[in-house]
């Protein structure tokens, strides 16, 4: 069976596992989850190039620590896992350095590089619903992300989030609220 | 697709208007960006395995076989061809006459015998006793000893007679030199500081008055429009 038809979880992490098929394995499993996890990252960085980044640092850590990944979770929710630890910690050192050259590095910043997005029409509401979501707490902004566009039911939230699904359901409500709000006022 | 049904489900029943928005990303992406992150991944990946490989991989050029081999000799040959040509040899080309070195104590000793006879001594300046005197150490630490106990009794003896009684020193100034001073620095006293000390019985009021004083009373009048007399009474 060629790789590139294979989907299954289990026989990919077999493939990954063997010398011989270690690097095909990789690039398929690359094929199947960059396009997700790439707008995952970029629903909170905004930017291609800042995206970009952290996408190659996710994927060299699951190269790195696929091998030890069980299979009590998910695949796909440990790689979404990865995703938001890479993309918060990319948020934290350039709060940091904005913090060092003393800019101004809050959502104001943020909708700042969302206004200087190719394409950008405040008046869409396509464009109008992004910068509301902007306006969110980074933490609820991906909750609402991975529920609103990733389509992520709440008991995989929580795994990749480590919250409780009621937490996280009240998170979302909230931030659909804000988002309305917003929109209303704007 | 069922997933999505549910997710625009839970909005309706939020009744949010997110329900009605066309849940699309409007960022743009780079064309063919998605067919070429894995190959970009796994070069990434082995440039932290081995930097080194990826970079003997992307270098065109070829080195001769062995080259690495034989490098450090050849430098070291190199090094040392140029330290020879460079750097002086130890032995200095020129040559001292025979036996120069242990007569040489001898010939400068009777040089200086020789120069001691015929110069005169000199003779003494003026003031050479003094500095030889001044320049003893013993004295010059005596002399030091000295100056800091005549600092130490003078500050002793100030300390010592500012202790005295205020009245004590008051009584010691003459009732002219007082009364001079007061005088000079009237404007410094107020009035209400100086009314405890007046005995005002003892005053002797006729001596107030104005034909007693010299003054008319045009001018005590015009005395008191100068100085405002009027807010004062008031």
């Amino acid at each position: 069976m060629p790789l590139r038809a294979i989907t299954d979880e289990q026989i990919l992490l077999a493939a990954f596992r063997e010398d011989v098929t270690r690097e095909a394995a990789f690039t398929r499993l690359v094929e199947i989850y960059q396009e997700r996890l790439y707008w995952h990252i970029r629903r909170m960085v905004v930017e291609h190039e800042d995206t970009n980044d952290v996408l190659q640092h996710v994927f060299i850590k699951v190269w790195k620590y696929l091998d030890n990944f069980r299979a009590e979770s998910n695949l796909y929710t440990w790689m979404y896992r990865i995703a938001t630890n890479e993309t918060m910690t990319w948020l934290e050192q350039r709060k940091r350095r904005a913090s060092l050259s003393l800019d101004d590095e809050g959502n104001g910043e943020l909708s700042g590089r969302l206004e200087a997005q190719q394409g950008f029409d405040a008046n869409k509401l396509e464009w109008k619903l992004q910068q509301a979501i902007q306006t969110l707490p980074e933490k609820q902004r991906i909750v609402f992300s991975l529920r609103y566009y990733d389509e992520m039911p709440y008991d995989k939230m929580s795994e990749v989030l480590d919250t409780s699904e009621g937490a996280l359901k009240a998170s979302y409500h909230h931030a659909v609220k804000k988002i309305e709000n917003f929109i209303k006022s704007n | 697709m069922k997933q999505e049904n549910e997710i625009t489900q839970e909005l309706n029943e939020m009744g949010s208007m997110l329900a009605g928005i066309p849940r699309v990303m409007p960022y743009p992406v780079p064309e063919g960006y998605f067919t070429g992150v894995s190959a970009a991944t796994r070069e990434q990946i082995m440039y932290e395995a081995d930097p080194e490989t990826i970079f003997c991989e992307q270098t065109p050029f070829t080195v001769p076989e062995g080259y690495f081999d034989s490098f450090p000799g050849k430098i070291l040959h190199t090094i040392r061809a140029e330290y020879k040509s460079i750097i002086p040899p130890s032995k200095m080309p020129f040559e001292a006459p025979e036996g120069y070195f242990e007569q040489l104590p001898g010939r400068v000793l009777a040089a200086v015998k020789q120069d001691m006879k015929s110069i005169p001594l000199p003779i003494p300046e003026r003031d050479a006793p003094l500095k030889r005197i001044l320049s003893w150490k013993p004295l010059r630490q005596a002399i030091a000893a000295m100056l800091v106990t005549g600092a130490g009794l003078g500050f002793y003896q100030l300390i010592v007679t500012s202790t005295k009684p205020v009245a004590q020193k008051l009584s010691l100034i003459s009732k002219e030199d007082v009364r001079a001073y007061v005088l000079q620095h009237i404007d410094e006293f107020e009035t209400e500081d100086l009314l405890p000390a007046v005995q005002l019985a003892s005053i002797d009021k006729k001596s107030f008055t104005p034909a007693a004083s010299g003054l008319s009373g045009e001018d005590i009048v015009q005395y008191l429009d100068e100085t405002g007399w009027d807010t004062e009474l008031h």
